[in-house]
């Protein structure tokens, strides 16, 4: 037997809605003073039912038996080479008209390096379980052409024309990366995720970086919240003052450097309002 | 089951049945053969010696003007979910796959909860599957230029959402967080030092505690996002139509057997009738029908039977229009919130978050129960904000004390008054129907994965990604609402 649930609701017949105009328009008027009694809202809700309903599954939703589970049905035995996937990305495919001019060739391939790169740039969990947080990431910098430096140590490490570099191979202990070089790096939002949880690193250089945006400075200002000081932003077309906004959640920057403070009004908002917030912060354009 | 008794009962006089209807059911229109060849010929000879006039007449993205008489698909609706619907199915199927149609009343947009919405987009939800939605939804909104092109954007702002709780709500908000933090969102906890320390602005005195999302949370442009989706699918071959759905025919099945409903009872849905701008009544034959009509989808659905028919037919469709305002305003004072403000949500329920750079914020809350505003028209309530909003800001933000609101509007949720969430899927009754509707608040960042959950549901046979049989209308006959603690 199943109940009925609670119907389409009569609102109540108010009639018609006060258009008055708002009185906040004049000047000082005081709003009511609330306690905070007055504010607390019982929720609509309560957590035994929200708990209640996180628990229950998809099989308790399924109020019909299937037709093959009742009883005297069955599938013959033809259904062992019965495939329940429709295949429609095949189908798709198949109706495509094909395509061999140069130009599109040229753009299916284009196309396709990048999704290599993306799928070589993801997280590696093994690789982050040997070597640890701090080790990988270098290993996953200087293997495409950028350069890092350790605390405690006064050179840079970078790869020679060879792609040979000198980084250990297993974990070291306190080998904490203090500054990344990505300049002219090929680096995707995807491989951001490998800077996660490094100990502390207090320099970033992402410039020229074509494939960054906004996006990517929201995901780097919450990686390196905790202790970056300088960042260099410079040549990366696609970021704009939204983006830079997202900086704001990094409680020790002092030196930025972007390509064109008066790029628009609006960046030049956002980096008046960011030093506002951050006293400390450099913003520096060459 | 109960049903069938009735149906049992009511059989035995076939006319009784009849009487049960309250609406007067519509079968399809008696053709005479001899005409319905002249028409098709008459059809078939323009097209052949004028292909090209046809093409001119029409501009790119204009909505069809002469209406088909069926579709393999059709989408009641073209907001925001419906369009993602229509890309995602046309961008599973290619150019001549399927006949998709969609249809939108008002193509100005200009009532659509679309555009009026804030459009906000945050993982903190309670519910898993609004968790995996909105992650998708993320992922979807940034990988946009590698599927519309180099110049779209949706011009997204990271500020992040922050959640705050009382004392009564803290152990909700811990859980929430949890969950959150499992299935792969970015956020975190805030006392009141700390809160305190990060938003200098805010007054945490009633605060217990807060959480604030770090990564993939902001806002972006709903607009926008409405134009490229809408541009999207009718780059692949989708058809608008502008035009409002008055009614659906039936037809008798008698070779469709539903548990539930005797043998030779059923009656499905054959046509949808479709009124132009002027007047006309057209119908479209469709082999599957979505509803994704936003506030209209109760109505929609009652015109097929649903909540007015017997059985299954019975438990109507939950989803109506409730009335939400939104307020911007200025304020100028030196302890107004900087440019770190998220999207802040009081444990009330009133938000606010910036609105550009020049100080001005938006702000909104939902009124309780017993004060819902009239759906009638979209007129703004000015004293709601200085009775109930503005002594709330004031309260958590000293310097919004002062204040000037320069514009105001409204806009219709689409509010599901089972349990605020979305309802998507199949109806029991009828093969043909589907629904995506009814998300209350937070349909629009869940646009992109509620359009490819219903295309992998009408394509590949079920979900194949994101599992949302959880959300479907079957919730409502067994009585198991998933409820949402974070309804805003």
């Amino acid at each position: 037997m199943y109940k009925l649930i609670r119907s389409l609701r009569n609102l109540p017949a108010t009639g018609g809605v006060q258009v008055a105009r708002c009185s906040t328009s004049e000047k000082n008027v005081v709003p009511k003073k609330m306690m905070p009694g007055d504010l607390v809202k019982t929720p609509k809700v309560t957590r035994e039912e929200i708990a209640r309903s996180n628990e229950t599954t998809a099989g308790d939703m399924s109020w019909r038996t299937p037709w093959h589970e009742k009883e005297g049905q069955y599938y013959s035995m033809l259904k062992a080479f019965y495939s329940e996937d429709n295949q429609t990305n095949v189908l798709k495919m198949i109706q495509q008209p094909i395509n061999l001019t140069p130009n599109s060739i040229k753009n299916w391939f284009a196309k396709r390096k990048v999704k290599t790169n993306i799928a070589l740039q993801q997280y590696i969990p093994e690789r982050n379980a040997t070597l640890g947080n701090d080790l990988a990431a270098a290993h996953f910098t200087v293997y495409r052409g950028g350069a890092v430096k350790f605390f405690d140590s006064d050179k840079w490490i970078k790869a020679n024309k060879f792609n040979e570099y000198d980084l250990p191979t297993i974990f070291t202990e306190d080998l904490y990366l203090q500054a990344i070089d990505c300049t002219d790096m090929d680096l995707y939002y995807e491989g951001l995720i490998n800077f996660k949880e490094l100990h502390g690193v207090e320099w970033l250089s992402l410039n020229g970086c074509q494939n960054l945006d906004d996006w990517a400075l929201d995901r780097v200002g919450h990686v390196f919240s905790h202790s970056l000081l300088y960042l260099d932003l410079r040549n990366i077309p696609l970021i704009t003052h939204r983006g830079i906004g997202a900086l704001s959640k990094m409680d020790k920057l002092k030196i930025l450097y972007v390509d064109n403070i008066f790029a628009s009004r609006e960046f030049e908002m956002t980096c008046l309002m960011l030093q506002e917030l951050k006293p400390d912060l450099d913003i520096r354009v060459e | 089951m109960l049903f069938q008794k009735i149906s049992s009962v009511c059989n035995q006089g076939g006319l009784l049945r009849r009487f049960l209807h309250t609406n007067k059911v519509q079968f399809r229109k008696h053709e005479h053969p001899f005409s319905r060849t002249w028409r098709i010929l008459g059809d078939d000879m323009k097209k052949i010696v004028n292909p090209l006039k046809r093409e001119e007449e029409r501009g790119p993205y204009m909505p069809l003007k002469t209406l088909p008489p069926h579709a393999d698909i059709v989408i009641i609706g073209g907001g925001a979910v419906g369009s993602s619907i229509a890309y995602w199915i046309k961008e599973k199927t290619g150019l001549k796959g399927l006949n998709l149609v969609v249809i939108e009343k008002d193509l100005s947009y200009s009532k659509c909860s679309t555009v009026l919405s804030m459009g906000g987009l945050r993982q903190q939800f309670s519910l898993p599957e609004n968790i995996h939605m909105s992650l998708f939804g993320a992922e979807f909104m940034r990988t946009l230029k590698k599927r519309f092109g180099e110049d779209a954007d949706v011009y997204f702002t990271p500020n992040g959402y922050l959640m705050m709780a009382s004392e009564q709500g803290a152990g909700q908000l811990m859980d929430n967080y949890k969950l959150q933090k499992e299935l792969g969102a970015v956020n975190t906890l805030l006392g009141k030092e700390a809160l305190k320390k990060r938003f200098p602005f805010l007054n945490v005195d009633d605060v217990e505690l807060g959480c604030l999302g770090l990564e993939k949370e902001g806002w972006f442009d709903p607009w926008s996002f409405l134009c490229l989706m809408r541009r999207g699918a009718m780059d692949l071959g989708a058809n608008y139509i502008s035009g409002e759905v008055v009614d659906f025919t039936f037809e008798n099945r008698d070779d469709i057997y539903v548990e539930g409903i005797d043998m030779g009872e059923y009656e499905g849905l054959d046509e949808i009738v479709v009124k132009t701008a002027d007047g006309e009544l057209n119908h479209i034959k469709f082999a599957y029908a979505i509803i994704a009509g936003g506030g209209d989808s109760g109505e929609i659905a009652r015109k097929a039977r649903i909540g007015t028919g017997p059985g299954m037919l019975s438990i109507p469709l939950p989803v109506e229009k409730r009335k939400r305002y939104v307020y911007h305003f200025e304020c100028q004072s030196n302890e107004m919130p900087g440019i770190n403000t998220p999207l802040t949500i009081d444990y009330t329920g009133t938000y606010f978050r910036r609105d550009g750079l020049g100080g001005t914020f938006l702000c909104g809350l939902s009124p309780e129960a017993h004060e819902e505003p009239s759906i009638e028209n979209l007129d703004v309530d000015h004293q709601f904000f200085d009775e109930r909003v503005w002594p709330i800001l004031a309260h958590r933000v000293p310097a919004f004390n002062s204040l000037k609101v320069k514009n105001a509007w409204g806009g219709y949720y689409d509010y599901n008054c089972y349990d605020e969430n979305g309802i998507i899927g199949p109806h029991p009754y009828y093969h043909n129907l589907y629904m995506a509707t009814g998300f209350s608040g937070h349909g629009i960042q869940q646009a992109p994965a509620v359009g490819r959950a219903v295309s992998e549901l009408i394509l590949d046979g079920g979900f194949q990604t994101i599992d949302l049989t959880r959300l479907g209308f079957d919730r409502l006959i067994v009585d198991k609402p998933m409820f949402e603690s974070n309804i805003v």
